[in-house]
């Protein structure tokens, strides 16, 4: 009999993944995740989560998947992402010189 | 500020920044106001800890100190090789300090005093002062 997990992993849809968006002010979405289309670029995502959890100013903001940084102009397909990711997203560091 | 409203604040901030700190890996050694210490892991690289302290937040950004795994200040030899990061020693605490908005020790420097917190404070939660320092140290070299 299979599991939940592997129910999806024998079902998979090219078409669409799942996304969920954390940062240090929230996830979104709050439980679960959103089913976007693959072919979406990143930062449709990323703005919708920027909209409802009040961040004030993304423009210096880096996706992250693990540790690589995400083409967030670029869709899931072409920046390697499939299924199921959560994308970490954050404040680039902005170097002050002294 | 108050101090229960900075209170507030930083526990309100503290508590939305720990699903992130989970997603991460950071390992929190302490969250009780005003400070914040958070350990940055990843694969075979040196921990770096970064301690803020911020009893007036968020009218003051906070004081941060860079740290190894085991609390020790870091020195010029140790600190993770990046602009964000100054090796030399602060005027006022003689340490290595991070050299970014965002840290009491960057405006305070001689050399930017005219770069106030003012500036940055409405879009900046104590999560993304520590989230401009772990980006840094995952780009940085040592």
């Amino acid at each position: 009999m299979n599991t939940n997990a592997q129910q999806k992993q024998s079902k998979p849809d090219d078409n669409h993944i799942e996304v969920a968006v954390m940062t240090t002010s929230g996830r979104w979405p709050t439980t679960g995740f959103d089913r976007v289309a693959s072919h979406q670029p990143a930062k449709v995502q990323l703005a919708e989560a920027a909209r409802h959890l009040g961040l004030v100013d993304t423009s210096k903001w880096i996706a992250r998947v693990g540790t690589k940084e995400l083409n967030v102009a670029a869709s899931y397909i072409d920046n390697g992402l499939a299924t199921e990711v959560e994308i970490d997203y954050g404040p680039r560091e902005a170097g002050g010189g002294a | 500020m108050h101090i229960d409203a900075a209170r507030a604040l930083f526990e309100a901030q503290v508590k939305k920044l720990e699903p992130a700190a989970k997603l991460r890996g950071w390992h929190i050694y302490e969250k009780a106001f005003p400070t914040i210490d958070v350990g940055f892991r990843h694969d075979s690289r040196p921990e770096l800890r970064v301690r803020l302290s911020a009893p007036n937040w968020n009218d003051d950004p906070p004081s941060v100190e860079l740290l190894d795994a085991t609390g020790i200040p870091l020195t010029q030899a140790n600190t993770p090789r990046h602009g964000f990061f100054n090796v030399s020693a602060h005027p006022t605490t003689g340490r290595p300090f991070i050299c970014s908005p965002g840290a009491l020790e960057y405006h305070t420097h001689p050399s930017h005093t005219s770069d106030r917190w003012e500036n940055y404070k409405a879009a900046s939660t104590l999560g993304d002062i520590l989230t401009r320092a772990y980006n840094a140290w995952l780009d940085s070299t040592r």
